[in-house]
């Protein structure tokens, strides 16, 4: 089922048409990687379907809502959004972290009940983090922090998992940790979007590929259709010398890089 | 410690401290005279004394306290940095300058209600302006620098005020403000000063969930569905009217906002919003407990509570500054 769809989403900013034509479409029990080069308009196209950035046209559905003049509440119980980076800027708590993702579902003055606290136990072992619970966010490694992190995205139980380059500060035993969490994830039945850079990361992991190149969606599908040679070479200006159904993807540039 | 017991330890202390400072003073009043006074017996003058005199002044006390603790705390939750004071970042000073306006032109002696007004009018600027020099995520020293820059704007207008004002009187009127004192208020003042200081107050304590969302950043917030335009409004409108009204009724008290958050915050495991409500409570207990200990300090002149305050917060804030110094960068 399409939880989330965006299309023709254009986002006008300083007179510059940043995203001319974005679309997107996230389903329940896929992982579906959000791809291109640098300036492309990927994390532009996440900011406009979250509600962060305006949208100047086109629709962002939320199942069958157009949900760009709606108030920010329904998108906040239905889009959990994992930031690039991820501040958090006082010494929380791994736990009282999580209950954050809360924050959508607590009356403003009451205490967090069952429903709230059974929600961050289950993001906190879906994460792998109940160990951690009591620990300090800054006592974390990258590792760590980026799973403290995404428990309290997952805290909020929203349908749809949003991450802003989830994978592009760790290192690579965690970056796979982390995709294979995510795959999990969407086994489980959560529609999950990732902006990714790494595109062998993109194409191992990812069910659904969609290739925006300056403000524009210009190849959606499979992986092995979109990351084919002729996109590599236009969009990325780089070749694979074997073709992607050779297990994995590796990648040379014309001057020999 | 979970904050029901926290709220609860801070109360009873506030309680005692107060009912301390009813019984202390140059007339001694013993729980036995306490209460004969309030099943309605007791001695007139003394009845006196602790109705007209020290209720007055330690409510005044609780309230500034609170008022200006609850103030730093929201102020730091929302700017993310654990040196937003009111004091530090210039908006004491501002409210100082409005009320020294006020005092300068004649207009606090004709309409009394007019004093709190200017200090909340000025304190509003400063808090508008501070958050648009500092930004939305300013670092500490952006912050800082902007709160220099609003403090001495603040103190170079209070110094042309002074330097223009007419006749000694006036003159001296000022001054005492400026280093803050809760000598002499009457009820009537607290009256006056205590709608704005509520109205602050219920502004700041409802800005709790947002403030924890913020703990995240300014776009996670609103993904978590939180306005930050209105959350920010919230803040500087609720700080600026606590702020200003306590600065009328004690003159400008500095460093509270700073000082008790901050020993409050582990004891809440650092969560913004739970940390407001005892921030308040934790005020009120310092500034009645200083104002307790100007009233027995052996000094021939009184001290004033802003010297007090501003003796122990200033080297607490190097403190911080030392501690914080690697974050800084």
């Amino acid at each position: 089922m399409t939880l989330l769809a965006a299309e023709q989403v254009r986002v006008r900013l300083g007179g510059k048409d940043i995203v001319a034509d974005g679309r997107l479409a996230a389903r329940s029990g896929r992982v579906v990687g959000l791809i291109g080069p640098n300036g492309a308009g990927k994390t532009t196209l996440l900011r406009a379907v979250l509600g962060l950035t305006p949208v100047t046209a086109g629709q962002v559905l939320l199942g069958d809502v157009d949900v760009t003049a709606t108030p920010a509440h329904r998108r906040s119980v239905a889009m959990a959004y994992l930031a690039q980076g991820g501040a958090v800027h006082w010494p929380l708590t791994v736990e009282n972290l999580a209950l954050l993702g809360r924050l959508p579902h607590l009356h403003p003055w009451r205490r967090p009940g069952d429903a709230d606290w059974r929600a961050v136990e289950q993001a906190l072992q879906d994460t792998d983090m109940t160990a951690f619970r009591h620990r300090l966010v800054i006592t974390l490694s990258g590792g760590e922090r980026t799973r403290a992190l995404l428990a309290r995205a997952l805290a909020g139980q929203a349908p749809v998992l949003l991450a802003d380059e989830p994978a592009a500060a760790l290192d690579p035993y965690h970056q796979l940790t982390i995709m294979a969490l995510f795959r999990r994830l969407a086994d489980a039945g959560r529609a999950v979007v990732l902006v990714l850079h790494d595109l062998s990361l993109a194409a191992r992991f990812c069910d659904d590929l969609f290739l925006m190149m300056d403000g524009r969606t210009v190849a959606s599908g499979p992986p092995d259709a979109v990351l084919n040679a002729d996109t590599l070479a236009r969009v990325y200006k780089v070749r694979s010398p074997q073709p992607l159904s050779h297990g994995g993807l590796v990648l040379t540039t014309d001057d020999g890089a | 410690m979970i904050p029901a017991r926290l709220h609860f330890a801070l109360a009873v202390l506030l309680g005692v401290l107060c009912l301390v400072a009813l019984m202390t003073g140059p007339v001694v009043v013993t729980v036995q005279d306490l209460w004969r006074l309030m099943t309605g017996g007791g001695d007139q003058r003394l009845s006196l004394v602790l109705w007209e005199i020290r209720l007055p002044r330690i409510v005044a006390g609780a309230m500034v306290g609170a008022a200006l603790a609850l103030s730093g705390a929201a102020l730091q939750g929302l700017l993310r940095n654990p040196l937003a004071d009111p004091g530090v970042i210039g908006v004491t000073a501002s409210a100082a300058l409005g009320a020294v306006l006020a005092l300068f032109l004649g207009l606090a002696t004709v309409w009394p209600w007019l004093l709190p007004v200017f200090a909340i009018t000025a304190a509003l600027l400063a808090t508008m302006l501070l958050t648009a020099l500092a930004g939305r995520e300013a670092s500490v020293l952006t912050l800082i620098l902007a709160g220099v820059a609003v403090s001495s704007f603040a103190g170079a207008l209070t110094s042309l005020v002074i330097n223009l004002s007419p006749n000694p009187f006036t003159l001296g009127e000022i001054v005492l403000w400026l280093l803050g004192s809760l000598a002499n208020r009457s009820g009537a003042d607290v009256l006056l000063a205590a709608p704005f200081v509520a109205a602050g107050a219920a502004l700041l304590l409802s800005a709790g969930r947002g403030l924890d969302a913020l703990t995240l950043g300014e776009d996670t917030a609103a993904t978590l569905g939180v306005d930050g335009r209105r959350l920010r409004l919230m803040v500087v409108f609720g700080a600026a009217l606590a702020v200003g009204a306590s600065v009328a009724i004690s003159g400008a008290v500095g460093f509270v906002g700073l000082v008790v958050p901050h020993i409050v915050r582990p004891f809440v495991g650092y969560a913004p919003a739970r940390l407001l409500l005892p921030s308040a409570i934790g005020g009120a207990v310092l500034v009645v407990a200083a104002d307790l200990a100007i009233r027995l300090a052996p000094t021939t002149q009184e001290l004033k509570l802003g010297v007090v305050t501003a003796l122990i917060g200033a080297p607490f804030f190097l403190h911080l500054l030392w501690t914080t110094r690697r974050a800084m960068r």
